[in-house]
Parts: C-alpha cells; sequence; structure tokens
C-alpha cells in the first residue's frame, strides 16, 4: 500500500468525524437560519443595506467555518492520545509524518465541505435577492478562504502537539481574530515605535502569517474589480509556504515523541 | 534459530529516571508470553518499545530480524492496548476497513478478513452499531479484532483481559488458544496472574524495570503443585532488591 493511500484512509476519517459530530450540524442550522433572516429584514428601503447584510452573512460564514476548522484539527491529536487510538495507528505501518499529513488533510477537508455548505446556502440567498453577482470575485472569494483554511488547518494541527486541547484552541482563535482585526495595521503601527518595541512589531509583522491577505469579502460585496492573476499566485505561494511550515513544524515536535 | 521476539539490554529513561535498566528476554515462535510486574515496573514501556512508539536510549530490539521502527516489521504485528476507547462514532466494520486499509487491505481479501474476525470476536450482530453504544466488554473485543485484522504473526496484547467479564475472558482464551495452535507468537501483560497461569508458556517478571526471573512456567515457579504464581510473585515482589 503507498503512502498516499494511507494518509487518504486517515484522512477521510477526519472528514467523516466531523459529519458524525453535532458541532457540523449546530453551524449549519445556525448560519442557515441567520442567513435566511438577514436576507428578509427591510430597513425603509436604505440604500446599501443588502450589502451590508452581505457583508454581515460572508462574515459570519467565514467565522463558522474557521471556528469548526480549528476545533477539529484541534482536537485530533490530543484526542488520539488521551483514547490511546494513537499507539494502535502508530503501531500499523503508519509513519508519524504519514499521520501528522493525514490530519492535516482531514481537517481541511472537512473545514472546506462545510464552508462550501454554508457557501451554497449563501449563493441561493443571494442569487434569489440580488439576482447577479460577479463570478469571478466570488470565485476569488471562496478560493482565497480556502487557501486561509489551509493556514489555519495546518497551524492548529501544529499547536496540537505543543499545547493541551484547550489552550490550543483558545491560542488559536485568539491569534487567528487578532491577526484578522489588526494585521494589515500592525506595519504602520510599528513605524510610530522606537527602540526594541520597534524591532518586535516589525519582527511580528513578518513573522505572522497575515489571514487577512485571503479575505477577498469586501471584493465581492461591493463588486470591486478581481484580483490580478500574479497576485492571486503570490497569495496562493504564500498560504503554501506558511502551510508546509506548520505541517514540518508538526513533525518535528511529534517525531521523536514518546508516545 | 532467530526468535520472533528478542529484546537484549533494552534500557529506557524518562528525563533522568531509568523506567527500563537493561532489559533482555526473547520469546520463542508459537510461544504464549507473559510479561508480569506491579503498577509502574516498567512493562507499558517495553511494550511501547516493541512496538517502536518509544525509542530506547540503549539496547536492541528485533521483531522477526527487523527494527520495530520499520514499516516492515509492523506488517507483522498486532497490538491490542490496554483499555482503548476507539472512535466512537464510528462501526466495527467501519473500524476494521479503516484499519485493514493500513495494512494494504482491500476489495474482497478486506472484506473476508473483517468478516471472519467480526465472527470470531463475537461482534458480527452488532457490526452495523456505532462503538460509543459499546460496553466495555465489546470495546475490548473490537480492540482484539482490530488486532487480528492483518492476520499478525505477532500479537502484543496489554492487559487483554482488563475490564471482561468472565464469559468473556473465557471467549478471549479460546481466540488465543487457537492462534498459538496456528503458530503465532503472543506477547502478554497482565495484572491477572491466574490468567498468565492458564495461558502462558514461559514468563517473564519485572520489578523496578529490571527482569527479576524469567523462563518456562515450571521453571519460574517450580513443580510444587501447593505454590501458584501469585504467591511466586508476591514473594519476588516483597523480597529486598
Amino acid at each position: 500500500m503507498t503512502s498516499t493511500a494511507r494518509i487518504l484512509a486517515m484522512a477521510k476519517m477526519v472528514w467523516v468525524e466531523i459529519f458524525r459530530k453535532k458541532d457540523f450540524y449546530v453551524a449549519f442550522i445556525l448560519v442557515g437560519v441567520v442567513l435566511v433572516y438577514a436576507a428578509n429584514l427591510r430597513f425603509y428601503n436604505i440604500q446599501g443595506i443588502s450589502r451590508y447584510l452581505m457583508d454581515l452573512g460572508l462574515a459570519l460564514i467565514f467565522f463558522s467555518a474557521s471556528l469548526l476548522t480549528i476545533l477539529l484539527a484541534a482536537r485530533q491529536y490530543p484526542n488520539e492520545l488521551r483514547d490511546r487510538t494513537l499507539q494502535v495507528l502508530l503501531s500499523k505501518p503508519v509513519s508519524r509524518f504519514e499521520f501528522v499529513i493525514a490530519k492535516f488533510l482531514g481537517s481541511l477537508a472537512a473545514g472546506l465541505t462545510c464552508f462550501i455548505l454554508f457557501i451554497l446556502v449563501f449563493l441561493f440567498i443571494v442569487l434569489s435577492r440580488a439576482g447577479s453577482i460577479s463570478w469571478v470575485t466570488a470565485f476569488q472569494t471562496v478560493y482565497l478562504f480556502a487557501l486561509n483554511l489551509a493556514v489555519l488547518a495546518a497551524m492548529t494541527s501544529a499547536f496540537s502537539y505543543f499545547f493541551t486541547l484547550g489552550a490550543n484552541v483558545t491560542t488559536t482563535f485568539i491569534l487567528y481574530l487578532t491577526i484578522n482585526l489588526y494585521g494589515g495595521s500592525l506595519g504602520t503601527a510599528a513605524a510610530g515605535l522606537k527602540g526594541p518595541a520597534f524591532i518586535a512589531a516589525h519582527v511580528a509583522y513578518w513573522v505572522i502569517p497575515h489571514f487577512e491577505f485571503f479575505d477577498a469579502r469586501q471584493r465581492f460585496v461591493h463588486q470591486w474589480p478581481a484580483l490580478s492573476a500574479p497576485l492571486v499566485f503570490e497569495v496562493t505561494l504564500y498560504a503554501f509556504l506558511y502551510t508546509a511550515f506548520f505541517i514540518l513544524l508538526g513533525w518535528s515536535l511529534l517525531r521523536r515523541r514518546k508516545v | 534459530m532467530m526468535h520472533p521476539i528478542t529484546v537484549e539490554n533494552l534500557v529506557v529513561r524518562y528525563a533522568k529516571k531509568k523506567a527500563l535498566d537493561g532489559v533482555s528476554f526473547s520469546v520463542k515462535s508459537g510461544e504464549i508470553f507473559g510479561f508480569i510486574g506491579p503498577n509502574g515496573a516498567g512493562k507499558s514501556t517495553t511494550i511501547k518499545s516493541l512496538l517502536g512508539l518509544i525509542l530506547p536510549d540503549e539496547g536492541v530490539i528485533r521483531l522477526d530480524g527487523l527494527s520495530p521502527g520499520q514499516a516492515r516489521s509492523r506488517m507483522k504485528v498486532g497490538f491490542l492496548p490496554e483499555e482503548t476507547t476507539f472512535y466512537r462514532f464510528l462501526t466495527p466494520l467501519e473500524i476494521l476497513d479503516y484499519y485493514g486499509r493500513l495494512f494494504g487491505l482491500d476489495g474482497k481479501l478486506l472484506k473476508q478478513r473483517i468478516t471472519y474476525v467480526l465472527e470470531r470476536v463475537g461482534l458480527a450482530e452488532v457490526r452495523h452499531r456505532r462503538i460509543g453504544t459499546f460496553s466495555k466488554g465489546m470495546v475490548q473485543k473490537v480492540g482484539l479484532a482490530q488486532a487480528l485484522i492483518n492476520d499478525p504473526e505477532i500479537l502484543i496484547l496489554d492487559e487483554p483481559t482488563s475490564g471482561l467479564d468472565p464469559l468473556a475472558r473465557l471467549e478471549l482464551r479460546g481466540v488465543l488458544a487457537e492462534l498459538k495452535k496456528r503458530g503465532r507468537t503472543l506477547f502478554f501483560s497482565s495484572h491477572e496472574l491466574s490468567e498468565v497461569e492458564l495461558l502462558c508458556d514461559s514468563i517473564a517478571i519485572l520489578r523496578e524495570g529490571r527482569i527479576v526471573r524469567s523462563g518456562s512456567l515450571e521453571e519460574v515457579v517450580g513443580t510444587d503443585r501447593r505454590k501458584n504464581l501469585e504467591l511466586f510473585f508476591l514473594e519476588t515482589m516483597q523480597a529486598p532488591t
């Protein structure tokens, strides 16, 4: 059996897990209810309100898909360790590198599936209300967020070999939100600092994965022009490098650990 | 002649403390080998080393002449851990399909193995039920089933009777006796000394990371019928180090 087949078998288990537990269904119902409710709101025909609601809906979908990915990726290693299934798994012809890759891929596949299901509901509502959208921008928005989920799944997986489950979920979530909200302005803020604070802010700016790079919601909502192909390529490369870095970090943490 | 399991001068340290201190033993082909000792003696550490889950600080382990870290040696091994929960959201059928695929089994061969193993451990009737709804004894049967899915030449069992009722123990003894009859090698760690006495050909007694006695059951306990393994074990543990 090839390494790929073993990785796919393990990744499939992670994918199956999310649909056999309640988290996904709770999030799906919640997102669906909020989207339908938002789509039926009427504010005295105020201009631009539909765009605002579209923005809100997408934000909710991004948030829910990210949260589900974090929760799933974070619990893989600690739960396998707690239930002793890790010992069973690693006593089979499975290498630790295959294990790390499989857990990442499974978490990503599950997160992406949730995201696509949410987006389909969203698009159905938007198309039934607005009539038309820019498909190129819509595709870019979805594609960039898929890259975002890849980096997030790899980062959460890597942290799971170091932190406890609770600490990982909290740390990753706070880090993810903070970077999304303030990551872009960190460079500007750093320029106003002096001494060690200046150096620390600059190092942080260049080291953190800039999740905000993958957020093209505004472009879709306000129907701005699509991103250029070279820029999309650069962002793809950026996501690929961070994903690879986090996978290697996870593997280096697990490689020689006594389990 | 090469033994299926050979351990030479095994040393494992956790931080600075030696969990295993020069452990050596070998298990002959087709033998049931009992590995006994009190809590914290190093039984689980030995098992983890045999499975390649822990890299020893010193010493050599060979499974059929191969290092336990090699995929080729793992293809020959089945492992039943102590009190595993397994994936509660899966059914026995799904879990055996999953583990079988990790051994490269698929198609008709995998289906045949799953059917055989489920019937052998008595889970055929509940193969579509989620493991989350199972009793402790039934989960232990799932554990045994997954350990047998690759028809292993070497079976490593960590406290296999833990949590089993007398009837389930009897069934387990039947499975292990059948495996022995088919020439499989079994490494058996247990607190249940009566089980060890009933099943094992050879034993090793571990105390504070060292083997204090080893050999065939007769060699270790002696031929005095009044003396059973439990009495001998207690004497050994109470003796000054």
